[in-house]
């Protein structure tokens, strides 16, 4: 059983290892085939896996591939939850007091109540499905910026954008009442400053590496 | 630290494979291998490719002290006080 989890762990802590101690990756991995036949496989490998992890930082490649887990794990995901929970929550219709609240933090002109009837509710679907949609992108996105694929990261953040656009508009026109925009558009201009920042550093980084 | 450099400096000049040095220092690999990658770096360690013993075996990485890394280490051994070993086993 062990030996079904020490292999996929030690993958992980070679593939971490960077090209820079690519040697250091062989020679754990040819110990690692004496520490499996010792019974001392799991454990051998969790160590390695410690290792990669603790370089990470002490190697051009790694701090690279650091920050795009933070920006995938600290920034990306969390807007994502923070856009499930506000579905969750009835988007985009924002109660009276929340949208109150959001509006004031937006600097945005409260005097209007948003109100539910027939006409509007039918739009209240359509909506939802394209923030679900956005939120589906968002997590898409971070796995791009993960794997630095930034052609599909740049496509990805686009059709965010143009999805925030439309959430933005259709909402304008359905519930006169743009506080339900607020998160979506916050969303967007974090994206749309840190991963063509992180782009920049990493091909700067890829650059001078070669 | 001070416990690779002893168990290099009693095998010297034989090299020793890196799970052997784990089993000689009771160190796991998440501290022996970023040790040795500092001892490396600072010229202390030196480390060789062996042939594999059994075929279909990779290739093993096998470490021995350095010229520095073997001064260090009697330094280390007739002087405990000046690494904090004082209560050490000389």
């Amino acid at each position: 059983m062990s030996v079904w989890i020490a292999r996929p762990v030690m993958k992980l802590a070679l593939a971490g290892m960077g090209s820079d101690r690519c040697e250091w990756a062989a020679a754990m991995h040819a110990e690692f085939a004496v520490a499996q036949e010792a019974g001392d496989g799991l454990s051998f490998a969790f160590g390695c896996l410690t290792t990669a992890w603790q370089e990470l930082p002490r190697h051009a490649e790694g701090r690279l591939a650091l920050a795009r887990y933070i920006c995938a794990l600290g920034l990306i995901l969390p807007v994502a939850a923070l856009l499930l929970a506000g579905l969750w929550c009835g988007y985009p219709w924002v109660e009276p007091p929340y949208a109150g609240e959001i509006a004031s933090f937006a600097r945005m002109p409260t005097g209007m109540v948003p109100t539910i009837y027939a006409g509007n509710a039918a739009a209240m679907t359509g909506l939802a499905t394209l923030l679900l949609l956005r939120i589906a992108g968002l997590i898409v996105l971070a796995w791009f910026v993960v794997d630095a694929d930034w052609d599909r990261a740049g496509a990805m953040q686009r059709a965010g954008a143009a999805a925030t656009i439309t959430l933005t508009l259709f909402s304008a026109v359905a519930f006169a009442d743009l506080t339900c925009v607020v998160l979506p558009l916050l969303a967007v201009g974090a994206e749309l400053l840190s991963i063509p920042m992180l782009q920049r550093w990493h091909e700067d980084g890829v650059v001078a590496e070669a | 630290m001070l416990a690779v450099l002893a168990a290099l400096y009693d095998r010297a000049p034989q090299r020793i494979h890196g799970y052997e040095l784990m089993k000689q220092t009771g160190l796991k690999s998440g501290s022996l291998y970023p040790l040795l990658m500092r001892m490396s770096e600072r010229g202390l360690v030196s480390s060789e490719w062996c042939e594999p013993t059994a075929p279909g075996r990779p290739p093993r990485h096998a470490y021995r002290l350095t010229a520095t890394g073997l001064a260090l280490a009697r330094e280390a051994r007739s002087d405990p006080g000046s690494f904090g070993l004082s209560d050490a086993k000389a």
